[in-house]
């Protein structure tokens, strides 16, 4: 065909090795549902992307028109209530999948050696996620995003040494501002998601170049095979993952619509203010211990964290061999458990 | 249906169900997301409400003949406001060739609009300059009267 | 799960997902989308007062950003704005104003209204200087009362200070004309102001919210036509009609806010006073002439039909109409007009002759309330004969009887008639009149039951309550 030929001169992309180099093989193990969680964070990504972009056509990011923006989306514009709930239960959702999958990366030892790297990546994505939310949450100028800025804004201002710096980086100024909403706009539609997109890039390529870990349990009958294809297989898989995820979106926006509460009202803090529930052991932490304690203990826990690794091999040549990462990291999460379900019963 | 099996049925038969089998697919999920990439531009368009309310603007005493009166309207425009013989006539300043701001020119009882030199009649019917080429006049407000309140009409979009 | 069984399951999860978009589109189709209240709009002077009074009068400022002026556009200074040669104007911040904003006023973008009350009684009621109410309140009682008792209602003559030639007094600063404080604050309904118009429309449109829901509860009314002289809100709360009202309003079913509010159309739970004697019908205007509804006067001593009594009459019971049958109305006025008749026929008239023979034969003062029988007759026709008359006419039953003609017969037998034979001393004209009226076959019961209807009464008491009975 003349096009096709067109199109080949114009494009000179090996067709052959195009399609062995998407066609990875997956590993058997995959074909287990609960095996796609990193799957589900990225289309929720892009759920998060296009929805955003659509509301963005109609947020204000200015503290006096905020709050009316929003609620003009959620009850004036067509489908705009639709739009907002998509984006708001996605973010929750894409929260709790990628922490499943945090979790199941962490318990299967996936992240040691050679695959560190790929850790540390997803550790700065996960943080980039929280963030994500952190700054969504405040763009709404409700009385709770605007007094969790202002709770999180002196919290990164009690860091030891460069607290303050970061603070006023973060609000611009000293307090919540004019400037603070601009920042968090900006944040979550340029920064976050170009640090997102660079982040998963370098996940996804590292996991493409060492493969997907491979663990074989002990009941496990032998396959005759121990890979299957992407496509379409694997890809199919990862297309009903989305249409499941966009089904369930939906219903939950349907049922639970998204709300408005009072708007940001800086004269009066709310009896009881509270972060998004992924920051409830932050919060709930921060109360018993204290303000610099808990500063430096999430920070302390924070580099642990992106340094687990190599924290992991110290353990096992310190154990001599055991493997102490699951029982430590059942105690962490149960506590983080502990913390958030406390916070979320006061 | 395994796929040794599948391939044990005639090739041409297995081609036509595995082909069905994925045209059902594929019209499945372009349905779905298309409805939902068309709720996407649905909701790109805007499509305001009209409101008509009226807005009070002088009583008739301040509006004696041959005076005239400039009033600001909600969205920021400014009305003048003159008294015809028909009754209370209501125009925007706004000039309708390319958006300039219209004067009122006493001593030529005209209106004049400085940027192409656009030329109104006192009823706002465009008389000179390329409003006039156009068969444009400055926008004329519908009023009424309660009692001896002059009030205007405004068609808003919220 | 093979490739097959994975296809079958994301089309049918796409199909899943379609069915949620289609209950998404009925959703949002079925979303009514209110265009929001616009919000106060301000002239460039109205905004000049706002920005101060704001701070200055919070809740003048408030209440008014919440009506209907408000929205509309009409502020501060386009009602308390002053012409030059007003007697009440004052430059106020570069602006000339009057505190006072009266039907005048109010009348230049509501004439129809304001022409409708300056032809009612309403607007009568400041000009009670002369009537013996007034000589009650002004020199009975004193001044002060009058000024804060009757003037509240009925209306004064607002007055400023005025030095000895006749200047009016003005504060420093600003020149503001100073109140005879024993004038003003009023609110009467018959205020008489200075610039000359009789009213204030703000006795029941309150300032500065104005909103018609206060003027069509009955409460409104029930500022002034209350009390023991002419008890229209406590009939009303006892009647039917006052309960009807008390439950609707509970019940939000009144719609008191609506425009237009048209009995039977856009409420029918129950009536207000503005119902029956102002507001629309279906076939009626609102009028701000409650008398164009009124058939009996009820004030005087002795009741008259009103001029053009039968159009007025056939116009409240058009109103009446909305609710009740023909037949049902017949049969009230039927039952109206006879206590009315009543009250007239064997009280009002007859004691109206006896007072009068007294006062011809000079056994009381041309004075008024210095004597005794004159306080005995007062309370008769202006207390208890008006509960009796007005207890009938709006179906108050307590009223008419225990509160009404009860009270009526007793002044009249135990006071009135006792009083005017010992005032008499002798003469024989009074006494002539005073048994001119005993005469009469109402009052014959005086000089004693007759045998049949005594043995009627005791054979009543014995079966009833085995009681015995002279």
């Amino acid at each position: 065909m003349r096009a096709l030929a067109w199109f080949r001169e114009r494009v000179p992309i090996d067709a052959s090795a195009l399609r062995s180099g998407l066609n990875e093989p997956i590993p058997l193990h995959l074909r287990r549902w609960w095996w796609a969680l990193g799957g589900t964070p990225a289309y929720l990504f892009l759920v998060q992307v296009v929805t955003g972009i659509l509301l963005t056509f109609y947020y204000v990011p200015n503290p006096d028109h905020a709050y009316a923006s929003v609620r003009a989306i959620t009850e004036e514009v067509a489908f705009g209530w639709w739009i907002r709930g998509l984006h708001r239960w996605s973010s929750n959702l894409m929260i709790a999948a990628v922490i499943l999958h945090v979790m199941r990366v962490f318990f299967t030892g996936a992240y040691r050696r050679p695959r560190e790297l790929t850790w540390v990546t997803g550790a700065f994505l996960l943080f980039v996620v929280l963030f994500f939310g952190f700054t969504g949450y405040s763009l709404v100028y409700e009385q709770l995003s605007y007094w969790g800025a202002t709770v999180a804004g002196n919290l990164t201002a009690a860091v030891p040494l460069v607290g303050p710096a970061l603070g006023s980086l973060l609000r611009g100024g000293e307090t919540i501002s004019d400037n603070t909403l601009t920042r968090f706009f900006v944040l979550h539609i340029g920064i976050l998601p170009t640090l997102f997109f660079l982040l998963i890039v370098v996940h996804l390529s590292f996991v493409r170049l060492h493969g997907v870990s491979d663990i074989v349990f002990r009941d496990e009958a032998d396959r005759r095979e121990r890979t299957f294809p992407f496509f379409p297989d694997h890809l199919l898989m990862e297309i009903g993952i989305g249409v499941a995820l966009t089904f369930v979106l939906t219903c939950l926006t349907l049922i639970v619509p998204p709300a408005l509460g009072e708007p940001a009202d800086p004269l009066h803090a709310p009896a009881h203010i509270k972060p998004e529930w992924y920051f409830y052991f932050t919060f709930r932490w921060l109360k018993w211990t204290g303000l610099t304690f808990a500063v430096l203990t999430l920070g302390l826990g924070a580099f642990l964290f992106v340094a687990w690794p190599w924290v992991d091999r110290a353990l096992a040549r310190l154990s001599r061999g055991r493997d102490l990462s699951v029982p430590l990291g059942v105690l962490v999460f149960v506590g983080l458990i502990v913390l958030t379900l406390v916070e979320a019963a006061a | 249906m395994t796929e040794t099996e599948r391939s044990r049925v005639e090739p041409s038969v297995a081609d036509r169900r595995g082909f069905l089998r994925w045209a059902f697919l594929g019209v499945a999920l372009v349905a779905a997301y298309g409805t939902a990439a068309a709720y996407g531009v649905r909701f790109l368009f805007r499509k305001g409400r009209v409101r008509r309310r009226k807005v009070f603007v002088c009583m008739e005493k301040d509006l004696a003949p041959g005076r005239s009166l400039v009033r600001r309207a909600p969205d920021g425009r400014d009305i003048l406001l003159t008294r015809a013989d028909e009754g209370v006539l209501a125009l925007s300043n706004v000039c309708p060739h390319l958006g300039c701001t219209v004067r009122w020119e006493p001593q030529n009882s005209r209106f004049f609009c400085p940027c192409h030199a656009g030329i109104f009649r006192p009823d706002g019917v465009a008389i000179g300059g390329p409003p006039a080429k156009a068969g444009q006049r400055l926008e004329r407000f519908e009023t009424s009267t309660s009692g001896s309140a002059i009030y205007l009409h405004l068609e808003e979009e919220v | 799960m093979n490739l097959e069984a994975k296809k079958v399951v994301v089309a049918v999860l796409s199909l899943l997902f379609l069915g949620s978009l289609l209950v998404v589109a009925w959703v949002e189709g079925g979303k009514q989308r209110f265009a929001p209240e616009p919000p106060a709009e301000f002239t460039t002077e109205s905004k000049a007062c706002y920005d101060c009074h704001e701070e200055k009068t919070p809740g003048i400022a408030a209440q008014w950003v919440d009506s209907t002026h408000a929205r509309l556009g009409v502020g501060c200074y386009e009602c308390h704005r002053a012409d030059e040669g007003d007697v009440d104007g004052w430059t106020h911040e570069g602006r000339l104003i009057a505190t006072i904003v009266s039907p005048k006023d109010c009348g230049a973008c509501h004439p129809e209204i304001r022409d409708e009350f300056e032809k009612s009684h309403h607007a009568k009621g400041g000009e009670i200087l002369g009537s013996l109410d007034n000589v009650l309140g002004e020199i009975v009682e004193g001044p002060a009362a009058l000024n804060l008792g009757c003037r509240q209602c009925h209306g004064a003559k607002v007055e400023f200070l005025r030095d000895a030639a006749g200047q009016i007094l003005r504060d420093k600063t600003e020149g503001k004309p100073l109140f005879d404080t024993a004038t003003w604050p009023n609110s009467g309904i018959g205020r008489l102001n200075p610039d000359g118009s009789r009213g204030a429309c703000t006795a029941c449109h309150s300032r500065h919210r104005f909103t018609v829901a206060m003027s069509r509860r009955p409460e409104s009314c029930g500022k002034c036509h209350m009390g023991p002289d002419h008890p229209q809100a406590e009939i009303y709360a006892e009647s039917k009609h006052g309960i009807a009202f008390a439950t609707a309003v509970d019940q939000g079913l009144m719609n008191l806010e609506a425009r237009p509010w048209i009995v039977g159309r856009d409420y029918n739970a129950a009536p207000t006073c503005a119902t029956c004697h102002m507001s629309a019908t279906p076939t009626h205007p609102m009028t701000h002439d409650p008398g164009e509804r009124i058939s009996w006067t009820l004030r005087p001593a002795v009741s008259t039909r009103m001029e053009d009594w039968e159009r007025k009459r056939k116009k409240m019971q058009d109103v009446c109409r909305n609710c009740h049958t023909p037949d049902w109305i017949e049969a009230h006025y039927a039952q109206y007009d006879d206590v009315v008749d009543l009250y007239n026929e064997k009280f009002a008239k007859p004691g109206a002759a006896i007072i009068d023979a007294l006062a011809k034969a000079g056994k009381i003062t041309p004075t008024p309330f210095d004597d005794e029988i004159e306080w005995t007759w007062y309370y008769l026709w202006h207390h208890e004969g008006r509960r009796m008359r007005m207890g009938a006419s709006m179906m108050g039953p307590d009223f008419t009887q225990w509160h009404g003609a009860f009270e009526v017969a007793e002044r009249f037998y135990v006071e009135l008639i006792p009083q005017a034979l010992e005032l008499a001393h002798g003469d024989e004209t009074v006494l002539a009149a005073i048994e001119q009226v005993m005469d009469a076959p109402e009052h014959a019961w005086k000089k004693g039951l007759s045998p049949e209807v005594r043995s009627r009464l005791r054979d009543f008491y014995q079966k009833k309550y085995g009681q015995e009975i002279r």
